[in-house]
């Protein structure tokens, strides 16, 4: 007995080191201010090549920032409210943009000009993502109106509305494979839908929240499906049959975006609790806590991951940068 | 020469299908039709018209659901789609299909204004920067649905109500309210809107139907004054 107690204890102690040497040797990031939007900032977007990040402010501006310098390249202007979310275009050409003013707008990266205007929610529109093809001809877009738009981006023509949520749609994530969109409501669930012409029905609804849906967000692969909610919670699904694979409570208050990486296991997760957490999603275990003491919108980090950037409720973008590394092969994109 | 005539010939069998195929295909239009207000859906006629200005189709939409389908449409073209219903505003909308040579479904929704004395149409965007009565840019693009509302219905006369951002000094939020107000009107004048036909309307204190959020309720938003045109007459 007492033998099996003090077994117990060096297997608990050794699991407990392990943890803490893992959190503290391999990962240390510095935290920097790189920049500032005159409001809020609601959302931030790496692009393919981790040559450029975006984000999208209550200021009703979009701002292009470099990498890995996090130097300010370009204000983009023409929304007229905010803009909740930004999303580059799979061959880093466009950027899409969906706003209060009911619109999503594409624009032409290198130039910022902007390309189109794409009007027909009745609503915010909350999310946008672009299909991540070479050809990126599509955007899904999603509204407080409850539906979700598919738009061909050259044309300016809605594809497809799909209807079946009932509250306010989030947050939209298009699958890296093509072939789904997924989609984050006030309802609590998540849909998945087909991204051909003919389906309209949701193919899977994923139930497993307890509070709002905020944000959705397929792995690289596009096996694994991850979102947070207004508790603070992430949850991690079966893409292929809409099962849980892991639930924890990640944050304090509204965590309202996450961001995978390339190894489709870690997670990297902002909140207003004012923390950025990047996580072992098979854990779940914590890799790495900062507190910005401001709350975050959004995150989202290079493909290294030797760069985090966090988008401030006090108009700041931070970027972390990694100071300590150990053979990391993480490779990370929103 | 007879070669000339052979390759021709072939390139005439190859290419053809292809066109052939391209003139057969039809694509259709569907969504939703519900009232601008309640949000409830609608059952009135939706007309489609080519770029030739000839009606080529007139389907209606469910009165429970609010659905319309129109089909035998051409893909790569542009079509105005219309709808004149007694108790709505006449609007239309232009909808350009993408080219393709496989069958494929569009969407559009459509929301109708009621054509009512009172009706309450809220700007869905901020027109306006904080604090601030000159119409900012980009504001002529989403304007523009408007003008094209007020144009296609010549008996309705409408009054501007314009919002202060903050309770703040009631005279201050007057002047604001007023001058933006007043920058709206001119806007719709300056293109083709009958100035006797608006009227403006400003106020001291902040929209009771829509105020500024506070506390928690304000996390993520940033607020500024609404704006209303109401249809007074018709």
């Amino acid at each position: 007995m007492r033998f099996s107690t003090i077994y117990s204890f060096i297997l608990i102690a050794i699991f407990v080191l392990s943890g803490s040497r893992a959190v503290s040797e391999e990962l240390n990031y510095k935290s920097e201010i790189s920049g500032k939007h005159e409001d809020e900032v609601m959302a931030v977007f790496v692009n393919e090549d981790d040559t450029k990040f975006a984000t999208s402010s209550l200021d009703e501006t979009i701002k292009i920032w470099s990498l890995p310098e996090g130097k300010e390249l370009r204000t983009l202007k023409g929304h007229l409210g905010a803009v909740y979310n930004i999303s580059f275009s799979g061959n880093d050409k466009f950027l899409a943009s969906g706003s209060e003013d009911w619109t999503v707008r594409i624009w032409d990266v290198e130039t910022g000009e902007q390309l189109k205007v794409l009007q027909g929610h009745t609503a915010p529109v909350i999310g946008v993502y672009f299909s991540q093809d070479d050809e990126s001809s599509l955007v899904a877009s999603t509204s407080f109106d409850k539906t979700v738009k598919l738009w061909d981006v050259a044309s300016g023509t809605e594809i497809k509305t799909l209807r079946g949520h009932t509250q306010p749609t989030n947050n939209v994530a298009y699958s890296y494979d093509g072939k789904t969109i997924a989609t984050a409501s006030d309802d609590s669930t998540i849909r998945v839908w087909s991204t051909d012409f003919e389906t309209a029905a949701p193919l899977m609804v994923l139930r497993g929240h307890n509070a709002p849906v905020l944000t959705v967000l397929y792995s690289f692969d596009s096996k694994r499906i991850v979102s947070s909610d207004s508790d603070g919670f992430i949850v991690i699904w079966d893409a292929a049959n809409g099962e849980i694979m892991r639930k924890f409570k990640a944050h304090t208050d509204i965590t309202q975006d996450v961001s995978f990486a390339g190894d489709n296991r870690t997670i990297l997760s902002g909140s207003l609790d004012h923390h950025v957490r990047l996580w072992d999603s098979d854990g779940p275990f914590l890799l790495f806590d900062a507190d910005l003491g401001v709350g975050v919108w959004s995150v989202d980090l290079v493909s290294d991951a030797s760069i985090l950037i966090a988008a401030c409720e006090d108009g700041t973008v931070r970027l972390l940068r990694k100071v300590e590394a150990k053979n990391s092969k993480k490779r990370g994109k929103k | 020469m007879k070669n000339l005539k052979y390759i021709a010939l072939i390139l005439v069998l190859l290419i053809a299908p292809e066109m052939n195929a391209q003139m057969r295909t039809v694509v259709s239009l569907t969504g939703v039709v519900l009232d601008a207000i309640s949000k409830q859906p609608i059952g009135v006629n939706v007309e489609i018209y080519d770029s030739g200005n000839k009606r080529v189709q007139k389907v209606t939409s469910n009165a429970k659901t609010g659905v319309y389908f129109a089909t035998s449409l051409k893909p790569g073209e542009t079509y105005e789609v219309r709808i004149a219903e007694f108790n709505y505003m006449r609007q239309s909308v232009v909808v350009s299909f993408p080219k393709t040579d496989k069958y494929a479904e569009f969407s559009r929704d459509l929301t109708l204004i009621p054509k009512k004395s009172g009706t309450k149409i809220e700007l869905p965007f901020k027109a306006f920067g904080l604090h601030k009565s000159t119409l900012k840019f980009g504001s002529n693009v989403l304007l523009q649905d408007f003008i094209n509302l007020f144009k296609g219905n010549l008996t309705v006369n409408f009054k501007i109500i314009s919002f202060p951002d903050e309770i703040g000094d009631p005279n201050q939020n007057m002047q604001l309210t007023q001058a933006r107000a007043e920058s709206l009107r001119h806007f719709f004048i300056d293109n083709g809107i009958q100035a006797n036909r608006i009227s403006t309307m400003g106020n001291n204190t902040t929209d009771p139907n829509n105020p500024p959020p506070t506390g928690n309720a304000s996390k993520g938003k940033r607020y500024t004054g609404t704006c209303y045109l109401v249809i007074e007459e018709f």
